[in-house]
């Protein structure tokens, strides 16, 4: 067989049984985030209460993971959350070495089902898993559990595995793999409600695919021709020899001069990796310095990342001093604000000293900071966590301390944590995660957390701007209005959580000038499908193009997969080729791996029959079939009417916003309320889910 | 083979000359060509040669070799290896006009991409300046004519940037320097 | 003597003069700048015993842990170049085992008393990968119940008959470092054939092959 295994796991954590079974009914679905969602479909009914023992979770990979395609490394994990309104179905995506391990061992998908009495560690190897006893493990750190579970099964073994914040149920907490990547959506909470603290993957086995010879060209065509730095920016932060533009807000940051500074044996110059180098791809993003600032730098031994990936966009950094200082191996790795931890170490602590070179002390206190939140399997949710917590400790702290008792609020280290004590973040975490403290509730989630203190905070904060959801349901902005107006917003509709949709943001922060982009854009999606920075203009067909555009390849890439922060390849950095792209190489991909006729069009086909289904499992959550007036309405901070459509501003109108969700539906082949008609779900071979939706009143 | 025939051209010498220093990411001046006239290369070659290149006469080994003029001088480079952006950039910071560099770079940025010119930008490579330097700028430019379009615009994080008014109001440098300098980091 | 012949003998003597320079590694080896040159890394990455060489018959593989980022690509180029398949765990070059923990460490699977400050992303980053060390005097030849591990006149490779091979992996069991492989469909090992696919894939330039001819040139 080729590109899948045509084989899942399924764990019966209950009984401890570990079955396989055929995957091939779900081939359709593509794998990943389609495959993992129709299990969910077919196994979990809408309304199930998330730690439930009838919940499940679903690993699931697809033909293209471990091709060596460029950011083949994906994996996309299902199931249904925690965090946000009725719980509905959401996927969780993480890099790391998972994706290739979970192909070695022979499985395209591994369903989680049941639960254990007891901890319990899931072992999965060639073809085969066992359910192991994890009593030793359970309240230890993310490091430590990967640590004894590689020491009880074998070195190499890939570790996916929750810390004390999701033993404790904490609704903000992931999973971790390997050093830093992070599974969130909740998922945490999910394995610790199982008593599962892990699941290890070791598997020796091949994926066979169709054209060999044609995968290797494709590799050597992207990198070479195609691929730029981490988001696929394809313009160097500084002007380079061979480089007609340049652009501050670019990651690829690798030039001439900026270094991987605390590099073994001295540092390593990052250099000009002019288009056409694939051997010089991996130090075009020194994402260390991108995030912490030049400070950074000489603390960077490499950058590092996921299987597969030329791209290596975990700044590594190791900061010996920090041992001394504050107790901790200062050593962590990250690509984002995910768990970078600046954000909730900078909430609590104050005035952090420097301790050698200006800015270090800052650097030392985010370092810590996700250092301490991946242990803890703690999930910041780009960046709500602390921003939920700016809002109650704003005033004075004037809501916090409403929120806590007065017992609790001077029983911390408020003073230790304005005198730059970076080691009373303990303190701070620990309540975090307690159940028994009041801090706890601010770890729900924002939807959550406004039904809690409905007085307190309530729609004013969900719909604050400090807060910056996208949406009430309770999605945090993870790109909104400010990445190309409408399109941007509207990629979000269609998900449970934060889009985690990175197609459309790829393309406005390529570091490309204006005029290049559009030319692109418009000669793909139409005229006035792209507005200009901070200038926009009212709804048109073409932006509704460009943001089904935007989902459909997220979509893809969860499901193939391949990293959406990467792909697609809709620009290149090659001035010969204009900057164009090239769409066509995931189909092209398709093909040569799997041995079938696959086009553009007929991958795009089985995407969307993805989305329709996901949108049908959503509707089924909410119980209506109006999801324009539920789960598509947005936060109130993106409205001004006044201001919208004026230059300087990201503002929408409300009329306009509507008008806008009127065309996306209409590209979907949605009723005008958002819901899929029986005919387009018949289109995309889901007779079975209309009869569903209609039995239930639900459709479209 | 003798070596009088195998001595290289003028113009091979001229061309490994420029095609050096084009690698090293460095325009090359006319005046530094006759200050470091390279060896086996007499001056008035040299002259006869420069002032062929970039015309139909200019010798096959010199075919990659363009050049432009900049303010103060005549420039050149290997057109192969660096892009004529590259190349003027560099030029024209080696001719060390600070307020024209200055304004020069934010007028193309605020066309271009449209994004006022950071001073962070400044002072990174290539161009290193000083804090110093990029406030005595702006103080200077309000008092030249030439200048007159040339403004800056601060961020809510004290982050500044220059802005043209030619090609962007103020209100919309304002936006994007908020957007550039402190909106990007905080969504990422 | 053949021309063959006589490279082969050239080769073998640079072989030999060159692993009794290195050792296993070049730590604390002073080198030439036209060595450094050819292999890439400089006098202080070897001097901390980052810079790994493996001899083949025709190149002598570098990898310099300083460079290598743990991407593991070299693994899948090598099975899709040479077996046509996205195979890690039977690549002839093996990230993955030193990739978290130290696999040369004491402790079990690599996973020392103090991992934290070992080699590995669970320690502070330092990983490369490996491959065959060609050791003078082979474990797994040593082991091998069907005599079919030999050492190939003139080149002193470490080569395997796979008419005589059995796939019984003792071969494996016996490596300090377990780098033989045992295919899970042919049930024979292989061995690297110096295609140089997983060089030409290393996105940080990790990985470098240097000819005989270049390094008798270098020494």
């Amino acid at each position: 067989m080729y590109g899948w295994t045509g084989k899942l796991l399924r764990v019966n954590l209950t009984t401890k049984a570990c079955t396989v079974e055929s995957s091939e009914k779900y081939f359709k679905y593509i794998g990943g985030k389609g495959m993992a969602n129709r299990i969910m479909y077919d196994e979990v009914p809408a309304g199930t209460d998330p730690v439930a023992v009838e919940n499940k979770i679903v690993f699931a990979i697809g033909p293209n993971t471990g091709s060596n395609a460029p950011c083949s490394g994906r994996t996309d994990i299902a199931t249904l959350s925690c965090f946000t309104e009725n719980n509905a179905i959401v996927d969780a995506h993480m890099g790391g070495d998972t994706a290739v391990m979970m192909k070695g061992c022979g499985f395209d998908a591994v369903i989680i089902e049941g639960a254990s009495e007891t901890p319990c560690y899931i072992y999965v190897t060639d073809n085969a898993a066992e359910v192991r006893d994890a009593s030793h493990i359970w309240g230890k750190g993310n490091r430590e559990t990967t640590a004894l579970i590689t020491k009880e099964t074998t070195a190499g073994v890939n570790v996916v595995s929750i810390g004390p914040a999701g033993e404790n149920l904490v609704n903000l907490s992931c999973v971790i793999t390997g050093i830093a990547h992070c599974g969130g959506a909740g998922l945490g909470k999910i394995f610790g409600s199982k008593k599962c603290k892990a699941i290890a993957f070791y598997g020796t086995q091949g994926m066979q695919v169709a054209d060999p010879k044609k995968v290797m060209e494709l590799n050597d065509y992207v990198m070479k021709d195609l691929i730029g730095s981490n988001n696929n920016h394809v313009i160097p932060t500084v002007m380079q020899s061979w480089s007609e533009y340049s652009n501050k807000s670019s990651r690829w940051t690798g030039h001439p001069g900026l270094t991987w500074g605390a590099a073994e044996g001295g540092p390593i110059d990052t250099g000009e990796s002019a288009p056409g180098q694939p051997t010089l791809v991996g130090y075009r993003c020194q994402k260390a310095y991108k995030d912490h600032g030049a400070v950074a730098e000489q603390y960077t031994v490499k950058m590092t990342g996921c299987a597969t990936c030329p791209i290596r966009c975990y700044g590594s950094v190791y900061i010996p001093q920090m041992e001394k200082t504050w107790g901790v191996v200062g050593a962590h790795a990250n690509t984002c604000l995910g768990n970078r931890g600046s954000s909730i170490g900078t909430t609590f602590i104050k005035n952090v000293k420097d301790v050698e070179t200006e800015g270090d002390g800052a650097l030392m206190l985010s370092i810590y900071a996700a250092i301490k939140s991946d242990d803890l399997g703690l999930w910041d949710n780009y960046g709500e966590l602390a921003a939920t917590l700016g809002y109650v400790m704003a005033d004075d702290h004037k809501i916090l301390k409403q929120i806590l008792t007065e017992e609790e609020y001077n029983a911390l280290p408020w003073d230790r944590a304005n005198n730059g004590d970076v080691n009373a973040l303990d303190d701070f975490y620990a309540a975090l995660i307690n159940p028994n403290h009041n801090m706890y509730k601010l770890t729900q989630g924002a939807y959550y957390v406004a039904k809690t203190f409905p007085e307190l905070m309530g729609d004013a904060y969900l719909n604050s701007k400090a807060l910056g959801l996208w949406g009430v349901m309770g999605g945090k902005k993870h790109h909104s209005s400010e990445t190309a107006a409408q399109v941007g917003l509207l990629t979000n509709v269609l998900y449970n959580r934060d889009g985690m949709c990175h197609t459309i943001v790829n393309i406005t922060g390529s570091g490309l000038p204006y005029e290049i982009q559009r030319n692109i854009i418009e000669d793909i999606f139409g005229e006035g499908a792209l507005d200009k920075p901070s200038n926009y203009t009212k709804m048109n067909e073409s932006k509704a193009k460009f943001a089904k555009f935007g989902v459909m390849r997220q979509v893809l890439h969860d499901s193939f997969t391949l990293c959406n922060w990467v792909w697609p390849m809709t620009f290149s950095p090659r001035k010969e080729r204009g900057y164009r792209g090239d769409l066509s190489v995931e189909a092209q991909y398709m093909a040569a791996i799997t041995g079938e006729d696959w086009t553009e069009e007929s991958l795009d086909h089985a995407v969307e029959r993805d989305i329709q289904l996901h949108r049908a499992m959503t509707i089924m959550a909410y119980k209506t079939t109006d999801m324009r007036n539920t789960h598509d309405v947005v936060a109130e901070w993106v409205y001004n009417d006044e201001k919208a459509y004026t230059e300087g501003n990201t503002y929408l109108s409300r009329a306009d916003w509507q008008d806008a969700l009127t065309m996306f539906y209409n590209q979907f082949g949605w009723n005008e309320n958002g819901a899929p008609t029986r005919a387009t779900l018949e289109k995309f071979d889901l007779k079975d889910v209309a009869d569903d939706l209609e039995a239930l009143g639900l459709l479209g | 083979m003798s070596e009088i025939e195998n001595k290289k051209s003028g113009a091979q010498v001229l061309y490994e000359c420029l095609r050096a220093r084009t690698e090293q990411s460095k325009t090359t001046s006319k005046k530094f060509l006759t200050m470091q006239t390279p060896e086996g290369l007499e001056k008035e070659e040299l002259s006869a040669l420069l002032s062929v290149i970039g015309t139909e006469e200019a010798p096959e080994e010199l075919k990659d070799i363009t050049c432009f003029k900049g303010r103060k001088d005549t420039y050149y480079y290997d057109q192969t290896i660096m892009t004529w952006q590259y190349a003027e950039l560099d030029a024209m910071i080696s001719e060390k006009d600070l307020l024209h560099t200055i304004a020069t770079v934010t007028r193309s940025d605020c066309q271009l991409y449209p994004r006022p010119t950071q001073f962070s930008k400044l002072k990174d490579m290539p161009f290193w300046m000083t804090e110093d330097e990029l406030l005595g700028a702006a103080a200077r430019m309000k008092f030249e004519p030439e200048y007159q379009d040339i403004g800056v615009v601060t961020a809510s994080n004290g982050a500044k940037g220059f802005y043209s008014t030619k090609y962007m109001s103020e209100v919309y440098a304002q936006a994007l320097i908020e957007v550039i300098e402190v909106e990007e980091d905080l969504y990422p | 003597m053949s021309e063959n012949k006589k490279t082969l003998l050239s080769r073998e003597y640079t072989r030999r003069q060159f692993l009794k320079l290195t050792g296993k590694g070049f730590a604390g080896v002073a080198l030439s700048s036209s060595m450094l040159s050819l292999l890439g890394c400089t006098q202080a990455q070897a001097e901390a015993g980052l810079v790994n060489v493996i001899a083949t018959p025709d190149y002598v593989l570098v990898a310099n842990a300083a460079k290598c980022t743990g991407c593991q690509r070299c693994e899948i180029n090598c099975t899709l170049a040479n077996d046509g398949d996205c195979h890690p765990y039977m690549a002839r070059i093996h990230a993955r085992e030193n990739l978290n923990f130290d696999k040369a460490s004491t402790g079990v699977n690599g996973v020392s008393e103090d991992p934290h400050h070992g080699a590995g992303m669970f320690g502070t980053w330092s990983c490369a990968p490996e491959t065959c060390h060609q050791c003078a005097d082979p474990a797994c030849m040593n082991a091998c119940p069907m005599k079919a591990i030999y050492v190939e006149e003139g080149t002193g490779v470490r080569k395997i008959d796979e008419s005589k091979c059995v796939g019984c992996g003792a071969c494996v069991a016996a490596c300090p470092w377990h780098m033989p492989r045992i295919d899970v469909d042919t049930k024979k090992s292989t061995k690297c054939i110096s295609c140089g696919a997983c060089v030409a894939g290393c996105p940080t330039s990790a990985l470098k092959m240097v000819t005989w001819e270049e390094i008798a040139a270098a020494l």
